[in-house]
């Protein structure tokens, strides 16, 4: 009992870890960079990070149930190039585009599901299934041109300050936040998620359904990564191809930095949402010293190596 | 046990050069010219590069890990060759071969001490590659030699040298597979922990598969310079996709300890006359991906299917 107590302990204490690595390079770059560590300037970060936060919410449900989902990029692109599409050429308004661009977003969700639920596939081997027809499924729609869209109320939504002075991203991403982490605090789909992660076999025998368990953490990781999709164009006024990619390795270095164990298992959203302010934090700071596009990939990179090498020779140290 | 190994090993080559011969015969049937000496020079070239890096793929998942990082280090050597060869001349290939195997054995050694998986790893050493090369060579550019496409594409004897580069990587691996390296690349992927009570240096294997996973990336990031005569930083992000579909249909099973290197060629093989088809067919390139995202599907999904019933 008290050894649980105490590894319990040490487990929060790995999810604090972002937040004080945050809290620090705040205080760095306050310090450092003119303009920075202003009230403002948090805000514009904490709203930026919302786009990251969202998708990560998906790859932290999905690595704690012990896969991996390297289709989020390609259904962030998907998502968007259906919505600005069906507004385009089929006249559809803003909002049943949108859903258009969920239920796209979410049919691949499921088709991984099912791919690593009953077919067994290796889940980086069938997201990647995924990612590579959703993203052949965008180039064909757009054939290669993507449009603008024009949505003005949504537009306005996503920008400007709203309730509690705070944009649609925000807003969003709190919502997501508050029932991620009850989803996975506080219900049952919680603990089986940690069952599947840590011992497949455990969940049948403890009479879950694994399969069932699979395909809908694929499915609500593609529904996050679909909003993120629908967002970003409110954001941005139009659609392009790729436009996602970014995201992809972004995520799982949020959720790795956010302390959860990439073997699946144990995990927790508070330590990714730390994870991704963080790196929203860094990338602002390389833009600004324009710092290349390669090399900001190369130092995200070296950040997740080192982070994992970190975690896991702590872990080893506790065992 | 073993004798069964040898026996499913011997009965999964047929099978899949059995669909690489049909496919070939459709596509000789499509397009006839195929078997003059340009067409089957072309095919090679397409084929050979896509061979070195499913190759590269099957040792990984021979010790039961992946490589993500195959096509990071393919756009990284021709981007270090194009950028290099102006004034180094023939030691940037060297060099290049010199970097990628470092990067190689970094991943792999990471993977055997850190103990994580080499999935991860490797994703992060992509983007540390693929980002380094991004930054030597922002925008696809530098020069080649022409004594390396002349090589590449060069056709002396009859045979396409590039062939004869396949061939010869062939020959390598048969005689490493008999040293007690090769037995524990296998053993290692077949069952770690008994190939740790043997004594098989089990870390070695993992390392050892991982250089040179990265050295026939490598290779084949060469072939791909003396093709396209530049240097390019994304050239090769679509090679790891590929990579894995033809470890997939050339037999190996991510389960480990299963997998040969005919097969990996016969899988690129597959891949090769199957995008040649599609072309022929007069499907649009963007085609592509859904095309070879379902022949991926299909792979794994016979694959995983194959191996459950041999389970039974």
């Amino acid at each position: 009992m008290k050894a649980g107590k105490l590894s319990l302990r040490g487990e929060s204490l790995r999810y604090l870890v972002p937040y004080l690595l945050f809290v620090i390079c705040w205080f760095v770059v306050a310090t450092a960079v003119r303009g920075y560590g202003t009230l403002d300037h948090f805000l514009y970060i904490v709203q930026f990070a919302g786009f990251l936060g969202i998708v990560s919410a998906g790859q932290t449900l999905v690595i704690v149930a012990g896969g991996i989902d390297l289709s989020v990029g390609a259904l962030i692109t998907l998502s968007a190039v259906v919505t600005t599409q069906t507004m385009y050429a089929n006249h559809l308004a803003f909002p049943a585009a949108a859903l258009c661009g969920l239920l796209a977003s979410l049919a691949f969700g499921v088709l991984s599901g099912v791919g690593v639920g009953s077919i067994k596939i290796p889940p980086l081997i069938m997201t990647l299934v995924s990612a590579t027809i959703a993203k052949g499924a965008a180039l064909l729609m757009t054939d290669g041109s993507p449009h603008e869209m024009r949505a003005q109320g949504f537009q306005d939504w996503v920008v400007k300050p709203g309730a509690f002075g705070i944009n649609g991203i925000l807003q969003t991403w709190i919502a997501v936040s508050v029932l991620v982490v009850f989803l996975m605090g506080s219900t049952s789909f919680g603990k089986k998620l940690q069952f599947l992660g840590s011992s497949p076999k455990a969940t049948v025998y403890a009479g879950y359904n694994p399969k069932t368990l699979t395909v809908s953490v694929y499915a609500i990781s593609a529904l996050l990564s679909g909003a993120t999709g629908i967002l970003l164009i409110g954001f941005t006024g139009n659609s392009y191809l790729g436009m996602g990619d970014t995201y992809q390795l972004s995520t799982l270095a949020a959720v790795v930095m956010g302390g959860t164990s990439i073997l699946g298992g144990s995990g927790s959203y508070a330590g990714t949402i730390a994870g991704a302010l963080l790196l929203t934090l860094i990338t602002s700071v390389l833009t600004l010293f324009s710092v290349s596009g390669g090399a900001q990939v190369a130092i995200e990179g070296a950040i997740i190596l080192l982070l994992m090498i970190a975690y896991a020779s702590a872990t080893r140290v506790r065992d | 046990m073993n004798a069964s190994r040898v026996r499913r090993l011997s009965s999964r080559i047929p099978v899949v050069f059995l669909p690489a011969a049909f496919f070939l015969a459709i596509n000789i049937a499509l397009n006839p010219r195929i078997l003059s000496l340009r067409g089957i020079n072309n095919l090679a070239l397409q084929t050979v590069s896509l061979g070195l890096v499913v190759m590269a793929q099957t040792l990984v998942v021979i010790v039961r890990e992946m490589d993500m990082s195959v096509g990071a280090v393919v756009s990284m050597t021709t981007v270090l060759v194009a950028s290099t060869m102006g004034s180094l001349h023939f030691l940037s290939i060297p060099l290049a071969l010199l970097v990628a195997g470092l990067f190689g054995a970094l991943s792999g050694a990471i993977v055997a001490y850190a103990k994580i998986p080499g999935i991860v790893v490797t994703l992060a050493t992509s983007m540390i590659i693929g980002g380094l090369a991004l930054v030597i060579m922002p925008q696809a550019g530098g020069t080649i030699d022409d004594a390396l496409s002349d090589f590449v594409n060069g056709q002396p004897f009859l045979v396409p040298n590039c062939f004869l580069l396949l061939l010869a990587v062939l020959l390598v691996w048969r005689y490493v597979k008999g040293t007690r390296l090769g037995t524990a690349i296998y053993a290692t992927g077949g069952n770690p922990f008994s190939a740790y009570a043997s004594g098989l240096p089990v870390a070695g294997a993992k390392i050892a598969a991982y250089t040179g996973s990265a050295l026939l990336a490598a290779v084949a990031g060469l072939v791909i310079c003396g093709k396209t005569m530049t240097g390019d930083a994304t050239i090769g992000d679509p090679y790891t996709l590929s990579s894995i579909a033809g470890t997939v249909l050339g037999g190996a099973s991510f389960t480990g300890g299963v997998g040969t290197m005919a097969g990996a060629v016969a899988g690129a093989l597959i891949i090769g006359i199957l995008v040649h088809v599609l072309f022929f067919l007069g499907l649009s390139s963007h085609y592509q991906y859904i095309a070879e995202g379902l022949i991926l599907l299909a792979a794994v999904t016979i694959g995983v299917l194959a191996e459950r019933r041999g389970k039974k």
